[in-house]
């Protein structure tokens, strides 16, 4: 049998929440068989509501292969579709609709990237939007799917995606994995927090007693009941020229052609619609409505002492593009990389603090380039060095600038700028020298793979149904 | 609108100096610009001496070489190339030490916790060879083995990558040869003068000593150490790094190979310094790096000559540097390749690299008459990063020692570094951290070959590596260290390989 992790004993989590139960299953099946003791408290203050449906990036399923988990399972438990990117509706201003995919979008003709080439035939008077050389984008749009080929040359196989989840369900999914891998929930609610010069002495439970763990996942949402005493300074606003106070949400029917969230964004509000197989929820970021969470979006350096916060506790974004769930995975397996094995985790500390920043701050990044569309501006974006420097670098000539820890890579950032209005003023004089005809028989030819590869998908409607009929089979 | 962009390009583009740095900058720019309406003019003189002496260099060169269209076998027999698998290290951390810092990964990932951390525990208990025993290119060369690696990603055969030994000057004549063949003009000659145009400073021509003038919309620098467009006209500034990479001086010599060519290059630590050791196929190349404050030139040359392994084969030559960076690498309308833009020893093969680097980035970033600052400043971040990345690499290389026989080690060793080593260094020394990036040199492999080659073992590791039972975790060591042998010891010898690429170009 395995020897013992000598420092690490136990792990208490405080917050019986979505982030909470994946950190408990996640640190359950990962310590399993060591006798290290995973221990759940909820907190008796009562985590604010929150929308009924998450969004899942494809990096999603990392984890959930690390839990051993059946994405059919997933999917059919926790009522979920499958997500193929973001569709935002036309304006403010010239921003065409536009679908942000996970997806190639059209190829590399003669080394210059596909973009290059986009641009020069769209001066030449083509009409074609960029997104519909994306067989990710156009499925979406037509409300099919089906898993991609493993071939990525092939433009049946040129896309990802992950899922939309009811929430709920989703935490309640996580908390039967948790328990299965041997994490334990204590009934006893987390009152307060015995803090010393190190970090977490104690959480003090509404029994009045104490109870101690060597290591302490604060895991109590935007209330960051352990962090937020540790360090009540930490909290840092998000750099944003956006800034929305209120966020509100309703239930409406289902969508009828799920596979992507459709945002719009104006003046007054942004409203994003997640589609369940039930039911779709829409959410709003708008301060003249009512009321149901706040939507101040911040962050602080997550790792303290003997205390790791993860999800909203370490940092709350607004939800476009799907961060909460990628912060929570991130967060994890930044844990996971540098997991104590002494009592002194300064290092370990800094290292995770930079990484897990660093990783926040640049999506936070790409969500303020799709709220800024329409009108995107230096002085529109709000401060920040990095999305500085990529939006000069792509206005000027169609160059994407990517860094360590970037969620979205190049596909989606180029996507992104093309479908918020922001096209290159040059094009590369490579990409130039590729005869015209050349490129729009290339050009043609790839959109016709890409509408070929989403129209042989079946609906995703359709493809649902088979999988509940699977399982009725199943347990039939 | 694609009529702007036209009338805006640069067409003419004019490179000072040859080399290695200007015939690949004009073989690249001829390759991947051919197709656009460009002039490339290259300007040499034969009376200049170039640096070249026997380079290694970084497997990203077969890259560089594909790109152009250049097939390996005619590239090894036109600059006398032999295989390099990696860099053996004598005497870094102490005499008598001995690492190759190889071209490939250590042993695989094992359910996502690192195999360095699950040899770390191993090594604590005495339970395990060396980190090399785990590496096919170590054992490869070691065995004085090669073979081409394989694609497939889950052969053992595709845990390596490889790159060459060659003669430099040799390289510069046939990317020579290849550049004319695709219409690059070479001007013999010397610069006397370097003019400015008026209000901007840009160049705008360069007068020969012939009196003929040429003019260009981009100018490239390759005119080594002294920078004579970026730092005798523009000024662009030199950042001096020679604090903590205090070598400044060199003396080159070929000598006769003793024997078949090993398929890795030798570094050897000495007093004021280290000596080169790179085999080619005619000869062998070697030379000392070394502070001129702690050893007379004529010391090292004699310390040089005392540990040739054949009979010299031409007169030692000298070269003066200092370690660092031109603060601009593109100013106006100017980018410095090669030398121009900075200087970094030859410890780890890196300098036909930065030349690379600089070619890549500038088709890239290539400008238009206008010379966009974005450009300008984009080009110069991505430099000054690849830049450092190796600073400190280097750096690692001096500074984790324990030696302290002599005043220059002592100096490296206690000399501060970097910032952001010292942050590398702490996070390795607590639990055998590496921070993975994606930009510029050195993966992960790199950084543990060095740090454990160095001395440097961390207190502690990963403790899900403590997960798998002893039994399984050494019985599955213990079938690795085997497969690496078995397959090492199954491929043909280097001089085999050679051979048969003499006899692949003679054929074509």
């Amino acid at each position: 049998m395995p020897g013992p992790s000598p420092h690490i004993r136990r792990i208490l989590i405080a917050g019986d929440t979505l982030e909470g139960w994946m950190s408990a299953a996640f640190l359950a099946r990962l310590l399993q068989k060591t006798g290290v003791e995973i221990l759940l408290h909820p907190c008796a203050e009562p985590d604010e509501p929150q929308p009924g449906a998450i969004a899942a990036l494809p990096s999603l399923s990392a984890f959930h292969e690390a839990l051993a988990l059946d994405e059919r399972d997933i999917v059919r438990f926790c009522g979920a579709t499958f997500r193929l990117g973001v569709v935002y509706a036309e304006g403010p201003g010239e921003a065409p609709a536009f679908v942000h995919a996970y997806s190639a979008y059209g190829r590399a003709i003669d080394s210059s990237p596909f973009r290059q080439h986009w641009i020069r035939l769209r001066r030449e008077g083509s009409t074609q939007s960029y997104d519909s050389y994306s067989p990710g984008a156009r499925a979406g749009l037509a409300g099919r799917f089906s898993h991609p080929l493993d071939d990525q040359r092939d433009m049946r196989g040129a896309y990802d995606y992950g899922l939309h989840l009811d929430r709920a369900l989703y935490t309640d999914f996580m908390r039967r994995c948790a328990l299965h891998y041997g994490a334990r929930k204590m009934p006893e609610p987390i009152a307060t927090v015995v803090n010393g010069a190190a970090g977490v002495c104690g959480l003090r439970l509404a029994n009045d007693k104490v109870a101690m763990a060597d290591l302490y996942i604060d895991a109590s949402g935007r209330q960051a009941a352990l962090i937020g005493a540790l360090e009540p300074e930490s909290w840092r606003e998000a750099p944003a020229a956006r800034r929305f106070k209120a966020m509100s949400w309703v239930d409406a029917p289902a969508d009828e052609a799920p596979g992507l969230a459709r945002v719009s964004v104006d003046a007054e509000r942004i409203s994003i619609s997640i589609p369940l197989q039930e039911r779709t929820v829409r959410m709003t970021l708008d301060d003249d409505a009512p009321v149901m969470c706040d939507a101040s979006e911040g962050w602080r350096p997550p790792w303290r002492g003997n205390c790791v916060a993860i999800g909203r506790a370490a940092a709350v974004l607004a939800p476009l593009e799907g961060p909460e769930l990628r912060i929570v995975e991130a967060g994890l397996a930044a844990l996971r990389s540098l997991f104590p094995h002494t009592g002194d985790t300064r290092t370990e500390e800094a290292e995770y603090n930079r990484v897990m920043t660093a990783m926040i701050s640049r999506l936070h990044d790409f969500q303020r380039l799709q709220a800024a569309r329409g009108d995107v501006r230096p002085e529109k974006l709000g401060e920040g060095a990095e999305l500085a420097r990529r939006l000069e670098q792509f206005a000027s000539r169609g160059r994407v600038v990517t860094y360590d820890e970037d969620t979205f890579g190049e596909e989606s950032w180029a996507a992104a700028f093309i479908g918020a209005s922001v096209l290159p003023e040059r094009i590369h004089p490579l990409a130039l020298a590729a005869p015209i005809d050349r490129v729009r028989l290339a050009a043609a030819q790839m959109l016709k793979e890409a509408q070929g590869a989403a129209a042989a998908l079946p609906l995703q409607k359709d493809f649902l149904v088979a999988g509940k009929a699977w399982r009725n089979a199943a347990k039939g | 609108m694609a009529q702007a962009d036209e009338y805006g390009a640069v067409r003419n583009v004019v490179i000072a100096g040859g080399g290695t740095a200007g015939w690949m900058t004009a073989a690249a720019l001829a390759k991947l610009f051919g197709e656009t309406n460009i002039r490339i003019l290259l300007i040499e003189s034969e009376l200049i001496g170039t640096v070249g002496v026997g380079e290694a260099t970084l497997p990203h060169l077969r890259f560089f070489n594909d790109t152009l269209g250049i097939d390996e076998a005619d590239f090894l027999a036109e600059v006398q190339g032999t295989i390099k698998l990696g860099i053996q290290f004598r005497d870094w951390a102490k005499i008598g030490d001995a690492y190759i810092h190889p071209f490939g990964d250590y042993g695989r990932d094992i359910a996502g916790v690192e195999f360095l951390q699950y040899w770390l525990r191993l090594n604590k208990l005495g339970r395990v060879g060396r980190i090399c025993d785990y590496s096919l290119p170590v054992m490869i060369a070691e065995m004085e083995r090669f073979a081409p690696p394989a694609a497939d990603p889950r052969a053992v055969m595709s845990s390596f990558s490889y790159a060459y030994h060659i003669d430099a000057g040799l390289y510069a004549k046939y990317l020579r040869d290849y550049s004319e063949a695709r219409g690059v003009e070479r001007i013999e000659g010397k610069i006397a003068a370097v003019n400015q145009r008026g209000g901007d400073g840009f160049i705008e021509s360069l007068t020969m000593e012939s009196g003929e003038i040429i003019g260009g919309d981009l100018f490239i620098d390759c005119t080594g150490f002294r920078g004579l467009l970026i730092e005798q006209t523009l000024r662009a500034g030199f950042e001096d790094w020679s604090e903590n990479l205090p070598c400044d001086r060199a003396v080159a010599a070929p000598c006769e190979s003793p024997g078949p060519p090993l398929p890795y290059t030798r570094a050897t630590a000495r007093s004021a310094g280290w000596q080169w050791r790179i085999p080619l196929q005619h000869r062998m190349g070697n030379g000392y790096v070394y502070c001129s404050r702690y050893i007379s030139d004529d010391d090292a040359a004699a310390t040089l000559g005392a540990n040739l392994e054949g009979a010299l084969a031409g007169e030692p030559r000298f070269l003066k540097f200092t370690a660092g960076k031109r603060r601009l690498q593109w100013s106006k309308n100017c980018v410095a390749i090669g030398l121009a833009s900075g200087f970094l020893e030859p410890l780890e093969s890196t300098s036909i690299y930065l030349i690379q680097a600089g070619v890549t980035v500038l088709a890239e970033l290539f400008p238009r008459r206008r010379f966009d600052q974005s450009d300008i400043d984009e080009f110069n971040r991505v430099m000054d990063l690849e830049y450092e990345r190796v600073r400190d690499f280097l750096v690692l290389h001096y500074h984790a020692t324990e030696r302290n026989d002599s005043p220059f080690w002592d100096y490296v060793r206690t000399m501060p570094i970097p910032d952001s080593l010292a942050y590398k260094m702490a996070l390795f020394r607590k639990r055998g951290h590496i921070q993975r990036y994606k930009d510029g040199l050195f993966l992960h492999p790199s950084w543990v070959a060095v740090y454990l080659g160095q001395r440097i073992m961390p207190e502690g590791y990963d403790p899900l590596a403590d997960r798998p039972a002893q039994e399984d975790l050494e019985r599955g060591f213990a079938d690795l260290k085997q497969l690496i042998a078995r397959t090492a010891a199954g491929l043909p010898p280097h001089h085999a390989y050679l051979e048969g690429a003499r006899a692949a170009a003679m054929a074509s």
